[in-house]
């Protein structure tokens, strides 16, 4: 796991999720319009609920995280809800850049991959991982200023697949770990023929993913001020009402926009696509004098 | 708007260079805009405490445009800044010349 001090994570008894008294300041939701996540304020800190899946109490200076299971849940279920999104905002609320993007290491160097859900993030990060890279995260990208630049931060050693990408890209044998309730997606530990780069790597370039609305693979230099936006766009976010925390992460996330080169890419969505699209990135990293 | 009125940036809002472009985060409403190498230009010399009329003179003096295309177009993006909570006008009565 990443080099960073976790906060303290307790599973507690399951119980029903009751109406709350407060409406929530801020809400994820699918792309139907269904509720995902929806943030509160409480007297101690936050809770997050994930509609009949789990609680998540935030409290305290150390930001201790406290999970209320709802009847049927799983403790699979609520670790990996800890792990893929709770854990991630909490960071953030102590001012960690976080995103949602997937990362790989080529040539010693991090490239990082961000766009809406469904652009392909996870499955271009397994065809790096299974195609002789290593692989820093599947989604949930922590980024640090180290002096030097940027540094993306390994995360969990698990890539969440949906079947198709899984029957493309992975090999059978590989460990699966435990199922979730919440998604179909299955999710494939390291190892096996999935290989996973436990150590930071200096974050060299960021690839926002297209539509896939096209016949060949294309880059595109984004303007510095669109990156910018599609940065935020991509952040978590505990707290995105609180003022300090925002102008901190603004002036965060503009300084990784000076260091960071973003670039458009697109690509067509086939699997047997994938070994050239991840050709053409390696070329487009080494014209630019990024990976020998 | 008119060139000669008085503006300054609101203190919620906060701006930085990306580039050669500007990002501007009005923290009262969490909203995000950009605005372009000219439209970046124009913001550092308002961030420096110019008036409408020294922006218009000192872009004049940087840029081979006609000074009234200046002043329109510093006008028309002023206004833009103005209805984006960006820019505000100091005082409710402006100074004419």
């Amino acid at each position: 796991m990443a080099d960073y001090a976790l906060p303290d994570f307790t599973l507690l008894k399951t119980r029903a999720q009751k109406d709350l008294p407060l409406a929530p300041f801020h809400e994820w939701t699918f792309p139907d319009g269904e509720p995902w996540t929806r943030f509160y304020r409480t007297a101690s800190g936050y809770l997050l609920r994930f509609p009949k899946l789990a609680d998540f109490e935030i409290a305290g200076s150390d930001l201790a995280v406290h999970c209320h299971p709802a009847p049927e849940t799983s403790a699979d279920t609520c670790e990996h809800l800890y792990l893929n999104q709770v854990l991630l905002l909490v960071l953030s609320k102590r001012g960690k850049l976080v995103f949602h993007a997937s990362a790989v290491e080529v040539a010693g160097v991090a490239i990082a991959f961000l766009g809406e859900t469904g652009r392909g993030k996870s499955t271009l990060a397994a065809s790096f991982a299974t195609g002789g890279c290593r692989f820093l995260t599947d989604d949930g990208l922590v980024v640090e200023a180290d002096g030097k630049g940027f540094a993306a931060l390994p995360s969990h050693p698990s890539i969440r697949l949906w079947e198709d990408s899984q029957r493309a890209l992975v090999a059978s044998g590989a460990a699966n770990a435990p199922s979730v309730q919440y998604t179909n997606k299955v999710r494939f530990l390291a190892g096996n023929g999935i290989a996973f780069c436990p150590q930071p790597r200096p974050l060299q370039r960021a690839y926002f993913l297209g539509e896939g609305r096209t016949n060949k693979i294309g880059f595109s230099r984004m303007p510095a001020a669109e990156a910018m936006m599609a940065w935020v766009g991509n952040s978590f976010l505990l707290d995105p009402k609180e003022r300090a925390l925002l102008a901190s992460h603004f002036q965060q996330v503009a300084g990784l926009v000076n260091g960071v080169r973003c670039y458009w890419l697109d690509y067509p969505r086939r699997f047997e696509e994938l070994p050239s699209v991840r050709q053409a990135i390696v070329e487009h990293l080494q014209e630019e004098g990024v990976a020998a | 708007m008119k060139v000669s009125d008085r503006v300054r940036i609101p203190p919620e809002v906060l701006a930085r260079q990306v580039g050669e472009e500007t990002v501007m985060l009005d923290l009262a409403k969490g909203a995000y805009f950009g605005l372009d190498s000219v439209g970046a230009r124009i913001w550092q010399l308002l961030q420096e405490g110019k008036s409408l009329e020294e922006v218009r003179d000192a872009m004049a003096d940087e840029y081979d445009a006609p000074p009234e295309e200046i002043e329109r177009d510093l006008l028309a993006l002023a206004d833009n800044l103005l209805s984006d909570g960006l820019l505000e006008k100091i005082g409710s009565e402006s100074i004419s010349k």
